[in-house]
């Protein structure tokens, strides 16, 4: 039983003189879900990749299951892989993809209980073309689950779904979760690592910038949270008066809190100076502010 | 490698290509309306007797032979004349064609050296080429049935029965050569495309290797095309009365031709595929390959008229091994005269399908 399936330690990628990965290191432990966060070209894929032996690195070590993606073919036996833009043999249905996935890898499966698991089973006999973009992706995770892997890759599973599709693939992956089976995901949706992650690691420009459970990283980089007061320009004036510094964003008046009682201060307050105001509200940082921050840096 | 890979990558392409209407069409059901097509156009009428004056200069007995041969094919309304001036005689009588069998035409046969005939003519090019085609045939199988034998012992008159006067017959190697072409175009779209749609990155994922999807799309390949021929075939017999060979051994010699045609063909889609990135080079490569085997391998014009180095470049051309392949077991009965073709049809398929499968790559 392997308690670390997935060891990554200063992994280097390189095309030509551009390094897209820079000397990283990471481990997944067992049924975690360790996600890979970053903007377009931060190097996600190409360690995906690496790790999934499509492609070769330049440096470092890479461990999945106890063995070099690079070398050992056995893998694809024991890994899960569902590639960013999912796309099959476009007149093919998902029933007699899901038959030649079993054939090669000599599994007997009923194709129709599978596709249940990722509630797919009315659309067994459509083929691929006909799919909707979020079916395709529930077909690329049925296919990834056909030899009961230990591991699995998902690169961004929901790029370019739409919300209700998304959060059904959300809840399959809840579901691979609790089997126990370690996920690597990579996304660049931060309610999405929020919501599955065990753990996340930041990356930019190939490198790390930083890693932890989301918790973690939250408050490690937690700012103030922030007061949204909305109002007309009497509002901004009274804000004025009491010394109070703000930003005015799309109709709110915008301030840092130290605590959230100095917010039902500041409200009382400009209450008692007959200032009207239409609504309110508290916003803490999440995931979503955090990388941004953290990119930016 | 491994045959049940190789099985399920038939079971899953065959069923996604007969979702794909087109491809059908393209494989299957176009090449069957073109012998229907010729059938009714060409197919239930002979070839109208062309005047052929024959002038002999030898005096031998092979040339009497030649022109006893050439006559039964029924092609031809032949009269033995001299003619002194060629070209006046053409001018006054451009429906004729004249032929002219040199004085050492018996002589060069017992020597076993070079034999050759001229052809002259003075009509429409296209009309003539067909029936210089014909006689070009006949002339090639008539000196190929010496080959490798002692004079005194083999020689024979050689069964031209078969020559069918019946112009359906001449379409059908080139349409069994238009169902190979198929096979090399859907080659040629499928490696691009699977390549970027990074389709193959999943076949390797799953444990599909190269040469068993290459295997597998050939197999495929060549039991459509299989199809196809056979109604082309059966099509001709029934409904034009094609007058081909269909003795034991002349049936193995086509499956034998078209097994490595298809071979040979998709193996060099596989290959252009690999240099195609886009639809557009696609397309342009695909033309490429296409046109000068439409015309400079026999298939629609004759080349017996072209310029030596049109003759030169057509020996390059896997096609016209194919179709002339073809002809010889199909037409002529002249399977000895057939061997080195199929020969090198067999050498240059497995060579080719060698290189594609070591030079395709799955990954981008």
């Amino acid at each position: 039983m392997n308690e670390q399936p997935v060891i990554v330690k200063n992994l280097v990628k390189k095309y030509g003189d551009y390094v897209a990965v820079n000397g990283i290191s990471f481990e997944i432990k067992k049924g975690q879900v360790f996600s890979l966060l970053g903007p377009n070209g931060a190097g996600k894929t190409t360690t995906v990749e690496i790790l999934e032996g499509l492609r070769k690195r330049d440096g470092g070590e890479v461990e999945v299951l106890g063995m070099d993606p690079e070398v050992s073919k056995e893998i694809y036996n024991k890994i899960g892989i569902l590639p960013q833009d999912f796309t099959f043999v476009q007149n093919s249905t998902p029933k007699e993809a899901i038959e030649f996935y079993c054939k090669l890898f000599g599994r007997k499966l009923d194709p129709l209980e599978l596709l249940k698991t990722v509630e797919l089973e009315d659309r067994a006999n459509v083929p691929f073309s006909k799919l909707s973009g979020g079916q395709k992706q529930k077909l690329g995770l049925a296919l990834s689950l056909i030899n009961d892997p230990e591991v699995l890759f998902l690169d961004e599973p929901t790029a370019g779904l739409d919300p209700k599709s998304r959060r059904n693939i959300w809840q399959i992956i809840e579901n691979l979760k609790k089997e126990d089976r370690s996920i690597l995901l990579t996304s660049h949706y931060l309610e999405e690592a929020e919501l599955l992650a065990d753990n996340v690691a930041i990356m930019n420009r190939g490198k790390i910038v930083d890693i932890g459970s989301p918790k973690e990283l939250i408050l490690r980089h937690r700012g103030k949270d922030l007061l949204y007061i909305k109002g007309g320009k009497f509002l901004g004036e009274a804000l004025e008066n009491l010394g109070i510094q703000f930003k005015n964003e799309d109709g709110y008046f915008i301030l840092g809190l130290n605590d959230s009682k100095e917010a039902i201060e500041i409200l009382k307050r400009i209450d008692e100076m007959g200032i009207p105001f239409d609504d309110f509200m508290i916003r803490r940082e999440n995931l979503e502010d955090i990388f941004l921050k953290v990119t930016e840096e | 490698m491994k045959l049940k890979n190789i099985a399920a990558y038939f079971v899953l392409h065959a069923k996604a290509y007969i979702r794909t209407r087109s491809g059908v069409f393209f494989q299957i059901l176009f090449p069957v309306i073109l012998i229907i097509m010729f059938g009714f156009l060409f197919g239930s009428s002979s070839v109208t007797p062309q005047n052929l004056i024959i002038v002999n200069h030898d005096n031998g007995q092979f040339s009497t032979q030649f022109i006893t041969a050439l006559s039964e094919t029924g092609t031809f309304k032949i009269k033995v004349e001299n003619i002194s001036n060629i070209r006046q005689f053409l001018d006054q009588n451009p429906n004729y064609m004249i032929m002219v069998i040199p004085s050492n035409f018996t002589a060069n046969i017992l020597n076993k050296s070079k034999v050759t005939i001229q052809v002259y003519s003075n009509s429409n090019p296209q009309v003539s080429s067909e029936y210089a085609g014909i006689i070009n045939t006949v002339f090639q199988a008539y000196i190929n049935s010496f080959n490798g034998k002692g004079l005194s012992s083999s020689l024979q008159v050689y069964d031209y029965s078969g020559v069918s006067s019946r112009t359906i017959n001449y379409y059908i190697p080139g349409l069994i050569g238009f169902t190979i072409i198929s096979s090399m175009f859907s080659m040629l779209y499928q490696v691009p495309n699977y390549r970027r749609e990074k389709i193959f990155r999943q076949f390797k994922i799953a444990g599909l290797s190269k040469s068993e999807w290459i295997i597998g799309s050939s197999l495929f390949n060549l039991t459509f095309n299989l199809i196809a021929d056979a109604l082309i075939i059966i099509i001709a017999y029934i409904l034009f009365g094609a007058v081909l060979y269909y003795n034991p051994l002349n049936v193995l010699m086509m499956l034998i031709i078209i097994v490595s045609g298809n071979l040979m063909f998709i193996a060099l889609g596989a290959l252009a595929g690999m240099v195609s990135d886009n639809e557009e080079t696609v397309s342009i490569v695909g033309n490429l390959i296409l046109f000068p085997m439409m015309f400079l391998s026999g298939v629609f014009f004759p080349l017996q008229f072209a310029p030596g180095y049109v003759k030169i470049i057509s020996d390059f051309l896997p096609l016209t091994y194919f179709i002339n392949a073809l002809n010889y077991v199909l037409i002529y009965n002249n399977i000895e005269g057939s061997l080195y073709m199929i020969a090198i049809l067999a050498v240059s398929s497995i060579a080719l399908f060698a290189l594609s499968s070591k030079l395709l790559k799955f990954e981008s």
